[in-house]
Parts: structure tokens; C-alpha cells; sequence
């Protein structure tokens, strides 16, 4: 069996920004959460390359700015980018899986999935629009972590799927 | 005509800073300036809280250094409830602060000083990170990872989570240790063990290497300020204050650090957030000191466990009396990393750290507390005073980097009169100067309570203010 990671990242204080978060808690205790590693940290750290490198998959679930909100954004990386000129204890997703492929030898499957957030004043609750986007994002998880994925349509990748309707009850 | 140079941001550090260098006429360096440029002022917003949430709240302070802010914290409400805390309490607080100093000291050394050491000060700045060291020398970067985890997974393990956990409450702590916590612990040590002594070994192997930067690097005769246990051996968690001066003499011994005020005053400059403190009897001019890995390893009578022990007799063969040149800070944090350790599995080996009396209760007994204990990068004050509704009137706090301000300002100052001349300024240089503030590792979050990374900008100016090169790096 596949092992997997997933790790949300941000601040749960922050509104939006701790959409990771969120979705980490509402995978706990679910058939699909219980089928990989879940994580939720303010920022990403070297640390990580360990359990990057002893996943065969790993999926970053971060908010992103732009418009409009609630927009999801699927995207494959690779950890054999070139790494930040400086450094001082935080990294993105690709630097962290190219860490991992430095110290480990390992090249996990690595993705990210970004959702556009709307509000980051001090909250522990996610926009309307983010809050909407989070099942889809729970389908997405849980399509990732199926046994043997189906590959993602091309058009899933790199590019900013569909807003979800604003006025679902989801 | 007199020229500035000003590195802004400070990069590789924890915080936000610059330093400007002076130049006269002639392009020499005449005086060098360490600005903190942010403020936080938790003293201030404290006030009017309640007194027991003073731990949770200071440990907010600091990402790195949170559980140290925590313990300085909870005995400065110890004091306040006038309670003895359990023994079992006091040894858990002491093994996460122990936790907190291989960590801290795991990060300073692999990741933010290693890319100098290991890949030249004069390295190419593209590849002088983290990813440099692990290309040039992927077994020490993995030996520094696996020690920052194992610190960071024993703060967890105790305190539920690795940043700003609350378990350390006034009067003890919120938990007892389960058996299977410790036995995870425990299991770890050996590898752990394995890793700081292999990077020691490179270390003291590569030191000579580094004799120009540890003639130049703070060196320089000072007091040092520390705790240390009845008998003058290391201690982090409790004990009193010694001061030892440049020779090893004792200029203070088994200070009560309730006394603290009376021997330690706080000036302030108009050109940064960061006080100074410095030894009142001697005055400001005289009274300056460090603190942190070097210095408490220069006041202690031994380390208090075999392999540090060893370890520290090498280390004071570097010299006769006190090791000055705070290059050796580096050197100083691993064998803390070593004694930290060995102390943590001693203390997790005595069946007494599982009793369930990890708490004394209280109402406050007093209106004023005091709690000191050793963070990372040196001596760490809490100081509250409470109203009859036990909230927080004032607060002082005197942060470990702080102590250390005065010392750095005068290391950048002989750093830049070595490296630097004139209008003919390398990269290389400017590392170096930079690369004295990181053997301090300054936490800057801490001691000017400033938020973020640590960019840096190095900044050339002339006598008369006018700027004339600047050189900016991003963090």
C-alpha cells in the first residue's frame, strides 16, 4: 500500500489562511484520512524532508490570494527545482520535497491544493467561499489517495478550476 | 570624506535587523551599529491580564524558543502563588527546556551556520544555504535535521504540540508523563546521542581552519553571566547567578536571582528597540557581559554528565581561563547539545519522573514574582507584579539576546575593522560581519519581541549622514 502524507499549512488564526487546517481536521476520522499521515504546521521547515521522504505521495493543502475566492487550484510539483538563494527556517513545498531529494534520495508524488481565500483578518473561521470550497477539496483529497489514482485530466493541472457556486449549501 | 556601510537585512538570524558601518576619512571602520528595528512590547499588553495566563501568553514571544519564555514564565507565577512545585514538575519542565536547548542550538548551528562553516565564508551566497550543506555534506545536514526533531518531538511529546505548547502552568505542569511517552523518548537518545557526537568530531576537526575569524569574531575580554547549580556545574532549569570575569575570577557567586535588579541595569540608544543590560557595580562603560553556550560553559565548575564532561575539558584546552572569542559559541552549543541530551535520559531513567504529582495549587500568596531560567542563548528574566485581583500590573523581561547586545555591537565593530575597508566591500566581508552576530544566534522575536525572519541590510554612510552604498538581502 501507497503511503501518504498530507499536510495543511498556515495560520488558524488568520481567517482563510488556515484553511490547512481545517480540511486536516475534517479528514480525521475519515476512511480517507485514516489511509495517509496528516499534518497541519504554520509554515513548512526542514524537518518535513523525514516524513516527505518516507511518503510515497504528499499533498499540500495551502490558501492562495488572488480572485475570484474559493477558486481551487490543483498543482503537481517537482522536488528537483532549484532551492532559495537564502534561507532562513521556513520553505515552500517544492524546496522542502527538493530537501527530502537531497538528504533521502526520495521523490515522493508531490501536489499541492490551493484554494483562493477571501479574508485574512484575525478569525478562526474561513470566508463563506472558502468554507463552500472545502468538500470539494475533501473529493479531491480523497481522489488522490485512492489506491491506484486515475491520472488527472490534463487540464486539473497547474490551472484554476471552476469557483464553485457561491450560493451552494454544499 | 567618512563613509557608511549598512547590511539590512541581517540575513541567516531570527529576527529582523542592520547594521550600519561608520568610516572616517580615510575608509577605516570607527564604529559599527547593530539595529533592531522592530518592537513588539509584550511588557506592555501583558498588563491587565490574568496572572496565569502569563505563561501561555509569553510563550508567544518566540517560535523557536517558546517553551523557555514558558518556564521563566510559570516560575515567575510560582513565586507569585509562594508554592514549591513538585519534584517530578520541576524535572518535566527541565527535560522540555533541555528539549528546547538541542532544537534551538540543532537550528543555529545546521542551519543557519553550518552553510559558513562547512562551505567557506566566502562561498558562493547562492549556494551558501541549507541545500549547499546538504549537497556538500548530506550525512551532517541529516544528523542536524534528525536532532531538531528529536528536540522538537520530545516538546511534543510533553506538551502536545512543538510551538508554544501550554502544559507548563503556575505550580507545575498541566500533565504527568506516561511510560510510553518516556520509553519513545528514551529510544531516540542513542541516535541522537550518535549524531552530535559524529558532528562534534567534524567540528573539531574543522576549527583550525577558522583561526583568522576566531582571532576576530568577538574576541575580546568581557564578563560572563549565567546559572549554575550548588557546586558551580551547568544548570538551565533553577539554581543561582555566578559572574565570572575575563580570567575566570568570580565577580559574583550564587547571586539570588530574586536579586536580579540590583546588579543588572537596562540603558537605551536612540538607534535600536534592543536595551542594553549590563552589570551595575561596574557600570555601563565596564559592566557589559555575555551570555549563552559560551559563557555558561566558561562560569561552570563541570557539566554534570560524562560525556559533556569530556567534551568541555577538550574545549578548555582552546586557551587559558575563559574561551573569549565568541567563534567558539558554535563549538559551546554542540556540547550543550551533547550535556542536553545525556541529562534528559538521566532524568527520564528515574522512575520518580511518572508520579502523578506534577501540581501544586495556590491563590496568589504574593504580589510580586520572579522566574529565571536559562533559554538557548543565555539567562532569561521574568518579572511580574500582580493588583488584589491578581492581574498583571507590570512586567519586565530581560531576554537572553539582549545581555548579549553590547558584546555584539563591539564584535561587529572588530569584525568590520578587520574585513572591511574603505569603498571596497565584498560579499565575502559583509558574511563575515553578519557571520559574527550568528554565533551569538540572536534571537531577535525575543529580545526586541519583533516578528519574522531575519533579512538583512549592511549600510555605508558618510560622517556627515549622507548614504553611499547599501547592500539588501532578503531572508
Amino acid at each position: 500500500m501507497r503511503r501518504s502524507l498530507i499536510i495543511g499549512i498556515g495560520n488558524p488564526l488568520r481567517g482563510d489562511d488556515g484553511l490547512g487546517w481545517h480540511v486536516i481536521e475534517r479528514l480525521r476520522g475519515t476512511a480517507a484520512g485514516a489511509r495517509a499521515d496528516l499534518l497541519a504546521c504554520h509554515q513548512l521547515t526542514p524537518e518535513l524532508a523525514g516524513p516527505m521522504a518516507r511518503s510515497d505521495r504528499v499533498i499540500f493543502i495551502d490558501a492562495a490570494e488572488g480572485e475570484p475566492a474559493g477558486e481551487i487550484r490543483l498543482e503537481r510539483i517537482r522536488g528537483d527545482k532549484p532551492g532559495p538563494s537564502a534561507f532562513s527556517h521556513h520553505l515552500d513545498p517544492a524546496a522542502v520535497a527538493e530537501y527530502a531529494s537531497a538528504l533521502y534520495g526520495a521523490s515522493p508524488e508531490v501536489a499541492i491544493l490551493s484554494v483562493k481565500g477571501a479574508a485574512y483578518g484575525f478569525s478562526e473561521d474561513l470566508s463563506g467561499p472558502v468554507l463552500r470550497a472545502v468538500p470539494e477539496v475533501l473529493r479531491l483529497v480523497q481522489g488522490l489517495l485512492a489506491a491506484d489514482p486515475q491520472p488527472l485530466p490534463t487540464d486539473m493541472e497547474g490551472t484554476w478550476l471552476t469557483a464553485l457556486n457561491p450560493s451552494s449549501p454544499f | 570624506m567618512a563613509r557608511q556601510i549598512l547590511i539590512d537585512p541581517v540575513t541567516r538570524l531570527e529576527g529582523h535587523a542592520k547594521i550600519t558601518l561608520h568610516l572616517d576619512d580615510q575608509g577605516d571602520v570607527e564604529a559599527a551599529h547593530f539595529h533592531i528595528t522592530q518592537l513588539r512590547g509584550f511588557e506592555k499588553f501583558c498588563e491587565g491580564r490574568r496572572f496565569f495566563e502569563m505563561p501561555y501568553l509569553m510563550s508567544r514571544i518566540c517560535g523557536i524558543c517558546p517553551v523557555s519564555h514558558l518556564i521563566a514564565s510559570a516560575k515567575a507565577c510560582d513565586a507569585i502563588l509562594a508554592v514549591s512545585i513538585p519534584e517530578t514538575a520541576a524535572n518535566l519542565r527541565r527535560v522540555m527546556n533541555l528539549a528546547q536547548v538541542i532544537q534551538s542550538h540543532a537550528l543555529s548551528f545546521f542551519y543557519l551556520s553550518a552553510p559558513d562553516l562547512l562551505l567557506g565564508m566566502e562561498s558562493d551566497p547562492a549556494r551558501r544555504n541549507l541545500f549547499g550543506v546538504a549537497e556538500a555534506h548530506p550525512g551532517l545536514a541529516r544528523d542536524g535535521v534528525g536532532l531538531r526533531q528529536f528536540g522538537q518531538q520530545i516538546i511534543e511529546s510533553l506538551g502536545g504540540r512543538r510551538i508554544h505548547p501550554g502544559w507548563v502552568v503556575p505550580g507545575g505542569v498541566a500533565e504527568p508523563l506516561t511510560a510510553e511517552r518516556r520509553d519513545r523518548i528514551l529510544g531516540a537518545i542513542p541516535e541522537a546521542l550518535n549524531r552530535v557526537q559524529r558532528t562534534l568530531d567534524w567540528f573539531k576537526r574543522t576549527i583550525e581552519s577558522f583561526r583568522e575569524e576566531i582571532r576576530t569574531f568577538a574576541n575580546f575580554p568581557s564578563m560572563f553571566l549565567g546559572l549554575v547549580g550548588p557546586e558551580g556545574e551547568l544548570e538551565t532549569y533553577d539554581g543561582n547567578l555566578r559572574l565570572a570575569d575575563e580570567g575566570g575570577n568570580l565577580v559574583q557567586d550564587q547571586l539570588d536571582p530574586q536579586r536580579y535588579a540590583e546588579f543588572i541595569g537596562e540603558v537605551s540608544e536612540p538607534w535600536t528597540y534592543m536595551k542594553f543590560p549590563y552589570y551595575k557595580p561596574a557600570g555601563r562603560e565596564h559592566g557589559f557581559y555575555r551570555v549563552g553556550p559560551l559563557a555558561r560553559l566558561n562560569i561552570i565548575s563541570r557539566c554534570g554528565t560524562n560525556r559533556a564532561d569530556q567534551e568541555l575539558a577538550e574545549f578548555r584546552e582552546l586557551g587559558r581561563g575563559p574561551i573569549l572569542s565568541s567563534f567558539h559559541y558554535h563549538y559551546a552549543r554542540l556540547i550543550e547539545i551533547l550535556h542536553s541530551i545525556e541529562l534528559t535520559e538521566e532524568l527520564l531513567g528515574d522512575a520518580g519522573i511518572l508520579s502523578k504529582d506534577v501540581r501544586a495549587v495556590a491563590e496568589p500568596n504574593r504580589r510580586e514574582g520572579i522566574g529565571v531560567a536559562e533559554a538557548p542563548r543565555g539567562t532569561l528574566f521574568h518579572h511580574y507584579k500582580i493588583d488584589d485581583e491578581g492581574l498583571i500590573t507590570w512586567a519586565n523581561l530581560i531576554i537572553a539576546t539582549g545581555h548579549n547586545n553590547m558584546a555584539m555591537n563591539r564584535g561587529i565593530l572588530q569584525a568590520a575593522r578587520h574585513y572591511v575597508s574603505g569603498e571596497q566591500v565584498s560579499e565575502g566581508m559583509l558574511n563575515r560581519v553578519e557571520a559574527v552576530i550568528r554565533t551569538f544566534d540572536p534571537c531577535l522575536s525575543c529580545s526586541t519581541h519583533a516578528v519574522g525572519q531575519m533579512p538583512m541590510v549592511i549600510q555605508l554612510v558618510a560622517r556627515d549622514g549622507r548614504l553611499v552604498r547599501e547592500l539588501r538581502r532578503d531572508g
